[in-house]
Order: C-alpha cells, then structure tokens, then sequence
C-alpha cells in the first residue's frame, strides 16, 4: 500500500513539477548544468516576447485557426452524427470515421499534400484550417454518435409527431441534451488542433508558423528559454480549462 | 425527425470524412508505382522493391512495433494493477482530474521536457551528480537520442500510464468488478485470489480494446520519438518523414509506399481486432 501510494504522489508530482519546470525555465538567466536551479530569475523574456508583434501574431492566429476549426467539425459533426446514427448500417460509418486515424497526422499531411499543392491552398492559413478539419471532422462524428441513440431519436421522433419543426426539435430537444456533450466535444476539437504539429508543418509548408511551429524551432535551436516559455503559453489554455472544470468527467474519456 | 436528413449526412460524410483520406492513399499509391510525381518514368515496381530491401524500413517498423506494444501493455496491466490498490483513493473527487493531467501535455511539449530531464545534462544527470553518483554529463547513461529509445519509452510510458489509469478505474466501475470481489471473499477466496483470478483477468481482457487503439496512436506517435530519438533509422512517422523531405526526389516514391504500408497494417491490425466482439473474450 505504502509503495502504490509513493508512486500516485510519484506519478502526479512528476507532472505538476513538468508544469513547474517550464515556468521556472522561462524565468531563468542561465541555468547551465550541473546547477540544479537557475543562478538568477527575471522576467525580461516574458515581457520582449509580448512585446514582439510577430509572435503575438501567430499566438492570435493559432488561437483563431483552432477556435475555427473546433466549431466547424462540431457543428458539422453534430448534424452527420444525426442523421448517420439513423441508418441501419450505421456501424459501418462509424468504422469508417476512423480511416484518417490509420495513419499518423504528419504522413497522413504527406498523402493529402499534393491536393493542396494543385489548389494553391499549401501554405495559407485556409489550407492549413482545412487539413485540420478534415482531420478531426471524422473525430467530431464518432464522439458525437454515441449520444444519437434510440433514446434519442425517440424523443426526437415524438416531438416531430407532435408537429415540431426540423429547427424547432433540433433547438428544443437535441441542442439542450447534448449541451454538455458539445461544450466537452469542442473542447477536445480545440485541444487537437491546437497541439497539432505534423499538419501544420506540412501543409504549411514552412510558411506559416503556429505556436506549436514555435516551440518546436526553438527546441530545435536549443533554446532552453524560450522553449519554455513558448511552451508555457501553448499549456496555458488547456490549463484553464482543466483549472475551470476540474472534476468533470465524460463519455468521452473512454474510447472505446 | 432529425436535423439532417440520411442522405445528405452522408453525402457529406463521404466528401469530408472518407473522400480525402482515400485519395490520399490512391495517390500515394500512383506516387509508389510510377504513375505520377516530379521524375516518374511510367510504372514500375522498384520502389516498392528498393523499400522491401531497405534494412532501416525494417528496423523502423520493428522499432515502431516493439515501443507501441511495450508502452501500450505494459502501461495497461501497470494500470490495472495500480487502480486494484488505489480503489479507495480513485473515489476521491480529485482523482480523476489528477489522471487527466497528461492531457495538457501537448507531445511537442512532453518531448520537450523529456529531454530536459532525460538527456546527460538534464534534470536527473543534475541530481546524479548532487548525489555524487557521475562526475561529469558524460557519465549519465544515455536516454535520449541513443539506439535504447528509453527515452521515448519512458516519455510514452509517463504520458499513458495515468490516462490509462483513468480507463481501468472506468472499466472496474463498470464491470462491477468490486461486487465480484466480495462475492468471491465471501465463498472463501483469499486476497490474493480475488487479485489475480478474478479482478485482473476482467480488467485485463476490458482493457484489451483499448490498449490496441492508444497501441495504434503510439505507433504513428511522431513529435516525441523526432525530439528524443536517433534521426536514423528512427520510429517509423520519423523514418518515413525524413524519406519525404530529403532532397533526394528518388526517396519520396519510396516513401509514400512505406506510408501504404503503415497504412495497411494499422487498417488490417485494427479490422482484424475490431471485426468481431468475441476475440477480446477469448481469455
């Protein structure tokens, strides 16, 4: 019992000090081995990194790409869900949501990479926004099926037999049970494209740069830093976000 | 009486949803035999042949298999046999937001921080050389960036083992697994029975699905094993990516059938999983 508890303190401890160390890093004026701390503490990158108008730039646009891309595939996951979940077959369509999820994102960019190229969208931010979507539309579908079940279609069928509208059973019936599930759903989508690296880097082309990108270059530079630092701020929504809703748990948790 | 009508969910579902991944993989298909790209010369097969007698594709795949399968197990029956002792911690409503925490480690980030901790001047060489175990980085046995791959391991392993955890708890929740124990303590079973013939054997063949779905996420996994691991041959995302960018253009045919491959197994290994309930009750 006493070695189980270790290793839950060992465990949870190891990411909180994660979180931790990147703030401290961030912080540091040198922190060369075999220090254990940083010598000196400020907080000048903090503030020329806000100061820089280009990285404040791509922080805005990698925040707008992700939000676009996470209401998209949920409202469009919503309605596929919706009327697939109907057919009898509908197994088979949840099967084939999970086509893009047999590869990796980054080869997956490589095989859809020269449809981008022929189109000129390779290297904008709408090609970027569409590889993403395509991504995680399938995504959006197979978490949003679980919740079309008979019981819900039954209520939505009842409402329509009473003569409710398309719009009508949609906004009163199905929107306000699944306003939880939507709220978690979009989260997720969000969070997804938000980490993303392989499709950005590939369908960007080198153009285009997300914090993800970001944090990526200065890893690349051995910028111990700023890699931090960058690092700190792509960690800081879904933070908040764990922060807000600490003790929700979903359907979504479990996979399968 | 739904919002969308089934003909148009799907229509639109094949547009979006399946179009652009099968033509992704019709296109890389074309690319690999000859039929488009930069140099081709009209079909051939020596791409395919120059992939199949490419010793790296090999031990990338073998590489890729090895690591998915090891963290993937190893971190699920790791879970079950932590949530069995955990029981009355897991009850706690902190618990569970606690597991989550991994999932606010983008990979790049998780990569990032492995090797700041990893590497032979990182965090843990730091307090080897506190404790007075290394005189010098040199000394640190080498994790990251060295053909062991620990230190992808142990990235993989940290990042999956309390998400993990938070599945199996679900699962024992689920199966009323604590309803079997008593029955079983009640018949006469001891603790050690009820543990290893009836709890873990149900959270194990539970746990089966998905272990095989985060063991397919882990193969393709790409940011971690590109920060910590050797640039070559590497794990196979990483193998396959360093193919498609090299300034070679005879690699990239090459490359696209090395993704077919990935490709192929993931969809085989996974429909053949898949295909019917009763494979994961065979134990």
């Amino acid at each position: 019992m006493k070695s189980s508890n270790l290793l839950s303190i060992g465990l949870v401890g190891g990411f909180l000090l994660a979180i931790l160390f990147l703030a401290v890093g961030s912080l540091a004026t040198e922190w060369r081995f075999p220090a254990l701390l940083p010598e000196r503490y400020t907080f000048e990158h903090w503030e020329a990194w806000f100061q820089k108008k280009a990285w404040m730039y791509y922080l805005v646009l990698s925040l707008l790409l992700s939000a676009a891309v996470s209401i998209t595939a949920v409202c469009l996951g919503l309605m596929t869900a919706s009327g697939l979940s109907r057919d009898k077959r509908s197994f088979l369509w949840l099967r084939l949501s999970y086509l893009p999820y047999g590869l990796s994102p980054v080869l997956y960019a490589y095989s859809m990479q020269f449809f981008y190229h022929i189109s000129g969208l390779a290297g904008t931010w709408l090609g970027v926004y569409l590889a993403q979507l395509i991504l995680v539309y399938p995504f959006a579908v197979v978490l949003f099926f679980t919740y079309f079940d008979s019981s819900m279609h039954h209520l939505e069928d009842q409402a329509g037999s009473l003569g409710a509208s398309r719009a009508v059973v949609f906004q009163s019936i199905t929107l306000p049970i699944l306003r939880r599930p939507v709220q978690t759903i979009l989260i997720q989508l969000f969070l997804v494209s938000w980490f993303d690296y392989g499709i950005t880097s590939v369908i960007g082309s080198g153009q285009l740069k997300t914090l993800t990108l970001i944090v990526y270059q200065y890893i690349g530079e051995s910028n111990l830093i700023y890699s931090s630092l960058a690092s700190c701020i792509l960690m800081a929504p879904p933070m908040i976000l764990w922060l807000l809703q600490p003790s929700r748990s979903t359907k979504q948790d479990i996979p399968v | 009486m739904q919002l969308f009508n089934f003909t148009w969910s799907r229509a639109f579902f094949l547009l979006l949803g399946v179009l652009p991944s099968v033509a992704g993989l019709v296109y890389s298909f074309l690319y690999s035999i000859g039929g488009t790209g930069a140099l081709s010369t009209g079909w051939t097969g020596r791409y395919w042949l120059n992939l199949v007698e490419e010793k790296a594709f090999w031990i990338s795949l073998g590489l890729s298999t090895l690591i998915a399968l090891a963290v993937s197990l190893l971190s699920g029956w790791a879970s079950i046999q932590l949530v069995l002792r955990w029981k009355s911690q897991l009850e706690r409503p902190w618990s569970a937001p606690l597991l989550r925490l991994p999932m606010l480690f983008p990979p790049i980030v998780a990569a990032f921080i492995g090797y700041q901790w990893l590497s032979n001047s990182g965090l843990l060489a730091r307090l080897a050389f506190l404790f007075g175990w290394i005189k010098e980085p040199e000394a640190f046995p080498a994790l990251v960036n060295s053909s062991n791959q620990l230190g992808i391991f142990f990235t993989l392993f940290t990042l999956q083992l309390p998400l993990f955890c938070l599945f199996s708890w679900h699962q024992f929740k689920e199966a009323k697994v604590e309803q079997y124990l008593e029955q079983a303590a009640i018949l006469g079973a001891s603790k050690r029975q009820q543990h290893w013939t009836i709890a873990v054997p149900i959270l194990w063949s539970r746990m089966k699905p998905t272990m095989l779905l985060y063991g397919v996420f882990l193969f393709g996994a790409y940011e971690i094993p590109l920060v910590l691991g050797q640039p070559y041959p590497g794990m196979l995302s990483v193998f396959l990516h360093n193919k498609f960018s090299r300034f070679d253009l005879q690699e990239i045919p090459v490359a696209y059938a090395g993704t077919l491959v990935y490709a192929l197994l993931v969809f085989g290994v996974t429909l053949y999983f898949f295909k019917t309930p009763n494979r994961w009750a065979d134990e």
